[in-house]
């Protein structure tokens, strides 16, 4: 059973290598590629399964015990995010089989597999790491798939975008090491539970260096996961992107980052003193800066994708706020955020990407009247834009409910009224868009088409009705994620 | 009457579900078969009516239907009708059949029918909702359900000024929902509970507090028109459809309303209003709705908009009601609900049909309607006599009590702004009424008034009937209601509101 | 002993100017192939910091004969030796591969500088 742990970041891993190796011709490196996703997302169900009601199963590589081995440990915070992370990856390749053929040549193809397995081998471990080297890894490991998939597609913007990105990366890397030596050198630990016990004495011996170690973690992180004003590189990369690459990019990859410092500031430094726990308020004011600023930077696109990638950096703003104010109830709709938003943000990128898969447009102004040929694929646009508003029956709102609950609960009504602010902005650039697309009229009148092929179709109506089902009946994942939530926060 | 015996009934839940079932229904069906899609709509409206009517018996023994949905969202689903839900409930499903049947032919030969039939029932579903939910939230849920279809009523015909309406419409509507949305997530934590039925949820006065409550002011008077927040109103009721924008206008923003009225009562209670006087706050804004919505229309010559802004001034009686805070008062307030709702959904009625057979909008070329088309405009007569509140009828008996209890509240000024409604409402209706009946149509080719708006010609078939009796039956049930009601002595709509008062008061 | 001890601070101190050097580099020139060569003196950087830190000075290198660890010597700590070994294998995949991408980029547009870069594309 332990070894499920592991298995959840190797099965991913294996299949990265063997998609280039035995993969290299016709649809292989597809079905490797789906057979690896769906054997990680068994895997995936089971632990959250077995770890949904709050015990955690960890695995010591190479029977290694901490302090020194390496420590994989998967709780239900992590099964949690595992388990949504795994399923969206489904319905990603599953659209990828007909999309990305289309748009790369076959030699890219497999490295596009390949890549896109490498990434979610990262995202998964940085989700089970136990100590903090390990998750600097995943990191890197992710970070450069990321940048892979970007620049797969052999066009001078994603070149472009996918260097931007590297080098962002490569400075936040750079801090991240940075921070993890300087921990190291006032604690002598790297483990999680280890270092959490040795923390309070090596913070009260030696406060300055535990901040700027701190401090330089959260920098790398926030830069990683686009935390305004540190997201300059994300509407490029994401927009560049192919589109279910910018579905996985966008949905999953930038929320590595938030997870991270989730597990950081909410369990392993919270026995730090005062001054340490402020740098979650600090990344609170800048995530209200992400919200309001994003939303209007999203107002003034006109790339369809650019917008969508904007509509991330205000998501992102959300999630870092309602984290901010470190209570079990805006953690719970923090880390239901990260997720709902993972499906919406998919969901809404695979939308567009069947949008121009099938007409070509991209641009907003030409999605006039859209939705009469493409009625589904309109209604699951709408169900995304609806979420991100948070309108009720969507799981936007019940992720968003929780967070202004929460942020109530801390005695923080302005935040409250900054969530609910950024909403209202979702709602002036996203309903525009869905009223245009089912009422617009379009330019000329299109041949009566398919919509799309079944398997392009089929994923997106897949993550939408994920997104009404989690609306409309939450128990079960929020009785999961009150698990999570208090595991993460220790208690 | 036992003071709130509760049973448990499910029948609520399927109140709701019915048209929700029926929306999709008439969907698929109206994909190939169009006739039998139109009756379908027809039928589960009927339905949707006669289920409410079945809970009547328990209703007026006193009884509180209380049913709960445990998995849905968040915190569950719960219903509660009393007597002010029961009247609103069954008062929205008579006008939505109505409207429905009005529709049939109405929406002959219009597009996207199929979409037009389906959104009404989900907005019948919503509205219907929301005036028999049991907390907070499931008002939210159903004031959602109702709102955002709406929307699509809203654009129906499709024309840029319909679009940018919508839009309008959308904005301030999720706007107002965010507004409650919050005011709804404060009133859990300060309270640790959203459920209505109470005497007074919030503990105590704090700026929180009154956050909280300006913004259930705001999000429910937007939606109830109240001035400053009614902007999207005369825009939005007038580009929809006549039988949709008779229940944008009738009911719909009655939600509002009542919202508010459950609102003041319930989660802040009538003590807590009375010791911080919050609701002057809703009473100087009521004036201000009342004497603008009244001042504006009259300077509105396109009738749906001079309508529209009439139903801003009635709003704003409305709220006047519930802020004196005395029995009487509340009285004449839900009454008021039952009289307006039946009124205005006939006046958007009467101008469907001036508008279909003759394409006329501008009420300065209405000469010679009354001879053209006597049923549509009698029935618009009374109409707008009620809400003139000319005795016998409705209105005047719901401004009655109103004013009385203006007194009852120690508060006699506001009766003036009740008498400047009605001496407002006379100086818009009148000349409508006066120009059909009295005047000659002017000859061809000679503009009528100053600058005529867009209208169409007239189209000359004097020997038709003037209109299909599913429009002329609509109209003529909803005139005979402004005035049986008020003449016949069992008068149960005003006996209910007067139980519906009372329970408010002495709980 | 002050000038060992010296020695032991010039360490770190060594380390955090080629990070702050190298992060310069990075941030303030518009040619790619600096921006690499500032990302691989940041990362020496914190590769010589990450080294100074496990070291004492005085101790043996981590290599135990047989017969198991002598009394009274002490040992310099392997585990960031190890950790450092990681991190040169990730700066190196990811020096390659920016310099792979450069050459791309340069293939396509014939330029190594970020502003013109930013012009070409819009």
């Amino acid at each position: 059973m332990d070894h499920l742990a592991v298995l959840l970041v190797v099965i991913p891993l294996s299949g990265a290598f063997l998609v280039p190796m035995i993969g290299r011709q016709g649809a292989r490196g597809y079905r490797i590629a789906l057979g690896t996703v769906l054997l990680t997302a068994a895997c995936a169900t089971t632990l959250l399964i077995i770890t949904a009601r709050g015990q955690a199963i960890s695995y010591f590589v190479g029977d290694w015990r901490p302090p020194w081995g390496i420590e994989l440990r998967v709780d239900a915070f992590s099964s949690f995010l595992s388990f949504f992370f795994s399923w969206i990856y489904v319905a990603v390749i599953t659209f990828s089989a007909r999309d990305v053929t289309h748009d790369l040549n076959p030699a890219a193809l497999r490295w596009y597999w390949s890549l896109m397995l490498l990434l979610l081998a990262g995202l998964l471990g940085v989700g089970s790491a136990a100590d903090l080297f390990n998750l600097f890894v995943f990191t890197e490991i992710y970070s450069l798939a990321a940048c892979g998939i970007i620049s797969v597609r052999d066009r001078m913007d994603s070149l472009e975008a996918a260097l931007k990105y590297l080098l962002l990366s490569a400075v936040a890397a750079g801090c991240i090491l940075l921070g993890i030596s300087l921990i190291y050198m006032v604690t002598g630990h790297l483990n999680y539970g280890y270092l959490a016990t040795a923390l309070p004495a090596a913070a009260a011996a030696s406060p300055r260096t535990v901040l700027a170690a701190v401090a330089l973690l959260a920098t790398g992180y926030a830069m990683k996961s686009a935390l305004f004003p540190l997201h300059i590189w994300l509407p490029d990369a994401h927009s560049s992107a192919l589109s279910p690459a910018s579905a996985v990019l966008s949905g999953l990859a930038v929320k590595a980052g938030i997870i991270a410092l989730f597990r950081l500031f909410a369990s392993v430094l919270s026995a730090s003193p005062a001054v340490v726990r402020a740098m979650p308020a600090f990344l609170g004011v800048l995530a209200v800066g992400g919200m309001i600023f994003g939303a209007l930077f999203a107002m003034t696109q006109t790339d369809l994708k650019r917008m969508l990638a904007y509509s991330t950096v205000v998501q992102i703003g959300y999630i870092y706020l309602a984290f901010s104010v470190l209570n079990p109830v805006a953690l719970t709709g923090a880390i239901l955020h990260i997720v709902n938003h993972a499906l919406l943000k998919g969901m809404l990128f695979l939308s567009a990407g069947l949008i121009i898969h099938r007409t070509g447009k991209r641009r907003i102004a030409d999605l006039q009247g859209i939705a009469r040929q493409m009625p589904l694929t309109m209604t699951a646009f709408t169900i995304g834009a609806m979420g991100m508003v948070g309108i009720p029956l969507t799981n936007g709102f019940v992720s968003k409910w929780y967070m202004v609950l929460g942020t109530l609960e801390a005695g923080q009504p302005a935040a409250a009224v900054v969530i609910l602010l950024s909403s209202l902005l979702s709602a002036l650039y996203y309903f525009p868009l869905v009223i245009a697309g089912w009422f617009g009229s379009p330019p000329a009148p299109e041949p009566a088409q398919p919509e799309g092929p079944p398997s392009m179709l089929w994923p997106v109506l897949g993550l939408g009705t994920a997104c009404l089902i989690l609306g409309v009946i939450p128990g079960p994942a929020i009785r999961v994620l009150g698990a999570a939530a208090r595991v993460l926060l220790g208690q | 009457m036992n003071a709130a015996a509760e049973i448990y009934s499910l029948v609520p839940a399927i109140i709701v579900l019915l048209p929700i079932i029926g929306a999709i229904a008439c969907y698929l069906v109206g994909l190939r078969w169009p006739a039998v899609r139109d009756w379908l709509s027809v039928v589960t409206a009927g339905a949707t009516a006669a289920l409410s009517f079945t809970l009547f018996p328990a209703i007026q023994e006193g009884a509180v239907i209380v049913g709960s949905v445990p998995i849905l969202m968040p915190l569950g689903l719960t219903f509660r009708l009393d007597a002010l839900g029961f009247l609103l409930t069954s008062l929205t499903a008579v006008i939505w059949l109505l409207a429905t049947l009005y529709s049939l032919t109405y929406m002959k030969g219009e597009h996207g029918v199929n979409r037009y039939y389906a959104f009404l029932l989900v907005t019948l579903s919503g509205a219907a909702g929301t005036f028999m939910a049991g907390d907070l939230f499931s008002f939210f849920l159903f004031f959602e359900l109702m709102s955002l279809p709406a929307a699509v009523l809203v654009i129906h015909e499709e024309t840029p000024a319909a679009v940018q309406a919508a839009l309008k419409y959308l904005f301030m509507t999720v706007a107002g929902s965010l507004m409650f949305f919050f005011s709804m997530v404060a009133t859990f934590e300060m309270a640790g509970s959203v459920a209505l039925g109470g005497r007074g949820l919030i503990p105590e006065a704090s700026p929180i507090a009154f956050l909280t409550f300006a913004g259930f002011v705001i999000a429910l008077g937007m939606k109830a028109g109240m001035v400053p927040l009614h902007m999207w109103l005369p825009d939005a009721h007038p580009v929809a459809p006549s039988p949709a924008s008779a229940l944008l206008s009738g009911i719909m923003i009655k939600t509002g309303a009542y919202g508010l009225l459950r609102v003041m009562y319930e989660v802040f209670g009538l003590e807590f209003l009375q010791a911080t006087g919050w609701n002057n706050v809703v009473l100087v804004l009521s004036v201000v709705t009342i004497l603008l919505g009244s001042a504006v229309a009259v300077t509105q010559y396109d009738l749906k908009r001079r309508l529209a802004y009439s139903s801003i001034g009635q709003m704003g009686c409305i709220l006047l009601g519930m802020g004196l805070m005395s029995e009487r008062a509340l009285t004449g307030d839900v009454f008021y609900f039952f009289a307006d709702a039946v009124a205005k959904s006939c006046l958007f009625l009467c101008a469907g049909v001036i508008l279909k057979t003759t394409g006329k909008r501008d009420i300065r070329q209405f000469a010679g309607l009354g001879q053209r088309l006597p049923v549509t405009m009698v029935c618009f007569t009374l109409a707008a006599l009620t809400l003139m509140g000319i005795p016998p009828l409705n209105g005047f008996v719901s401004k009655w009590q109103l004013s009385v209890g203006a007194f009852d509240a120690g508060m006699p000024g506001y009766a003036l702004a009740l008498l400047a409604s009605s001496m407002l409402n006379a100086v818009y209706y009148l000349p409508i009424v006066m120009t059909a009946f009295f005047d000659h149509p002017a000859p061809a080719g000679v503009a009528v008034g100053a600058a005529p708006l867009a209208g169409g010609e007239e189209r000359a078939r004097p020997r038709q009937p003037e209109a299909s009796a599913t429009m002329l039956v609509p109209m003529l049930i909803l005139a005979l209601g402004c005035a049986v009601f008020a003449l016949s002595p069992g008068n149960w709509p005003l006996r209910l509101s007067e139980a519906a008062a009372r329970v408010l008061f002495s709980k | 002993m002050i000038s060992v001890e010296l020695f032991l601070r010039l360490n770190y101190l060594a380390g955090i100017m080629l990070f702050l050097i190298g992060l310069h580099t990075m941030l303030t020139h518009a040619n790619l192939i600096k921006k690499v060569m500032g990302m691989n003196i940041m990362e020496t950087g914190i590769f010589l910091f990450m080294v100074s830190i496990g070291y004492a000075h005085g101790t043996l290198s981590p290599i135990i004969r047989r017969g198991g660890p002598v009394q009274g010597l002490t040992y310099t700590n392997p585990l960031l030796a190890a950790t450092v070994l990681t991190g040169i294998v990730i700066a190196v995949s990811t020096t390659a591969y920016a310099l792979s991408l450069i050459v791309k980029l340069y293939e396509q547009c014939g330029t190594l500088d970020v502003d013109r870069l930013e012009k070409l594309r819009s």
